[in-house]
């Protein structure tokens, strides 16, 4: 479904992303690991095409989309719910669940908007309440539910976890795993918290300095090779 | 009494333009989180365009409808051809091109239909305390600014707009096109600033004649909260009303100054204005 070949992104002398190749394959959930500077969030910035690459190719579906505009990207069945997930605090959260599906008609939109509080109840009372009031947790579950609003075929995720409670974050991974087990959807996960991504991806790369450290099914990776990692072992 | 009144009313009226003006003032904030010191010069070339017309046609509406169609279309190349670049140069870069556009439109004007006043009928009979043209200006302010309103909160169009001027990324990975919805609302405020121009012109057309209004147009956006429409057209005509006061009480030479003490004051006290968010003033 998602074919990366040695990607390249920098920001003027430094390669935040250097040469990366990946493949994320219909129906599964990749997590993408590493420790902070890792490259992981201009990884997936680079797939959204919030930031042109320098060089190489982003396959989605056959579809060259590397250096495409990131709202093409997202019409064309790609959703990224970005980093603090980017929910439109001066919007309600009902205008920012209704924003994920303006190209759809309104039947489908109301049906899209029941199944997403369907799956983060909290929202379900407050879709009247204005974004700026939700909790930090209320605010993910929104983000993630705008994107999911717009049906993608490809969900890229930035660390969902961030600043969450452990209660939260298991919530939201639930989630995650029964969007995969009971539709097929496609999720690309970047997380700092290995443990807790680990836990519902099959599949996982590691990346260090910009570059794919380990490429590997999830249930083999070791804490061993991610502390080295994280702790600058390699 | 009788005078009060009589100002009263003819503050409403002006307070109307001003309202206008100031609505297209907070559009195009609201959509590029930047004042455009071009909106009067927009607003004045669609008004000279709307003369043109009806100087060939003898048709006031038909001037009134290719003013409005062409201030949208102004707005539009203006957004694309000229501030958008400079936009990404930064915010400094796109104000002093607004202030540039100003200078370069008022020196068209009067390149093409030469500085001298031109004769500019008003909508209605003007005349009489309830005047007609009175009464279509604060109608057609009032239904604007109510239409606006529904487009921003009713339409897929306007959310896409609010999406694309509060959080120009996070929009864009919702799939809204974000400059499309820039230049929009850079035609949208064009449009409305357009009916400001036919609106205060009456009786004489020069290339300066929205000078005067647009420092009052301005004080009436920043008192209103330049986030906020509905704001600014309350203190439109709140700022119409008062400058009417002081024009009637004190002396129509202390109209300006009074408008710019209402500015100072305001933005020393309450620097997002009476009705604003706090939000970082950008200008």
């Amino acid at each position: 479904m998602l074919e990366l070949s040695t990607v390249v992104t920098a920001y003027g002398a430094v390669r935040a992303v250097d040469g990366v190749s990946m493949s994320v394959a219909p129906g599964t959930l990749t997590a993408v690991l590493g420790a902070n500077g890792a490259g992981k969030t201009s990884l997936l910035r680079t797939i959204s095409g919030l930031v042109p690459p320098r060089s190489g190719s982003i396959r989605f579906d056959g579809d060259e989309i590397a250096g495409t505009a990131p709202d093409r990207v997202a019409r064309m069945g790609l959703g990224h719910v970005p980093e603090h997930g980017g929910v439109i605090t001066e919007l309600t959260v009902r205008e920012n669940l209704r924003l994920g599906a303006l190209r759809r008609d309104r039947p489908d939109r109301a049906a899209a908007q029941d199944e997403v509080l369907g799956l983060f109840p909290p929202l379900a009372g407050r879709v009247g309440a204005q974004a700026s009031t939700l909790s930090g947790g209320e605010r993910q579950m929104l983000a993630i539910g705008r994107a999911l609003m717009g049906r993608p075929r490809l969900l890229l995720l930035d660390e969902p976890s961030l600043g969450l409670a452990p209660m939260v974050t298991a919530q939201i991974m639930r989630v995650l795993r029964g969007l995969r087990e009971d539709r097929g959807l496609t999720v690309l996960l970047v997380e700092q918290n290995a443990r807790s991504a680990l836990s519902v991806a099959e599949h996982a790369y590691v990346l260090d300095l910009g570059r794919v450290v380990v490429d590997a099914p999830a249930q083999s990776i070791s804490a061993e090779a991610l502390h080295d990692v994280y702790l600058g072992a390699r | 009494m009788n005078q009060f009144l009589t100002l009263t009313v003819g503050g409403f009226a002006s307070g109307a333009v001003y309202a206008a003006l100031g609505l297209s003032l907070v559009i195009i904030f609201r959509a590029t989180r930047v004042v455009n010191f071009s909106q009067p010069a927009l607003a004045l070339l669609s008004t000279y365009l709307a003369f043109t017309v009806n100087q060939a046609t003898g048709n006031y509406w038909l001037g009134f409808l290719v003013a409005i169609a062409g201030g949208a279309v102004l707005g539009a190349l203006t957004d694309r051809l000229l501030i958008r670049p400079a936009r990404a140069h930064g915010e400094l870069g796109s104000v002093i091109v607004t202030l540039g556009l100003l200078l370069v439109a008022q020196a068209i004007a009067g390149m093409i239909w030469t500085s001298e006043p031109r004769s500019f009928g008003y909508a209605f009979d003007f005349r009489g305390l309830f005047s007609p043209a009175g009464v279509f200006a604060v109608v057609a302010v009032l239904v604007t600014a109510g239409a606006i309103l529904l487009l921003f909160k009713a339409t897929p169009l306007g959310l896409r707009m609010r999406a694309a001027a509060f959080a120009p990324e996070a929009a864009s990975l919702a799939g809204v096109r974000v400059g499309l919805m820039v230049t929009a609302g850079a035609a949208l405020a064009a449009a409305v600033g357009a009916l400001a121009g036919l609106l205060a012109v009456p009786p004489l057309l020069y290339p300066t004649v929205l000078d005067g209004i647009f420092v009052y147009a301005l004080t009436a956006a920043v008192v209103g909260g330049l986030d906020n429409p509905i704001g600014t057209v309350v203190a439109g005509f709140t700022v119409g009303i008062g400058l009417s006061y002081v024009s009637g009480y004190l002396g129509p030479e202390l109209v300006t100054m009074a408008s710019l003490v209402i500015l100072v004051l305001v933005l020393s006290l309450r620097p997002n204005g009476l009705f604003g968010r706090d939000l970082a003033r950008r200008v």
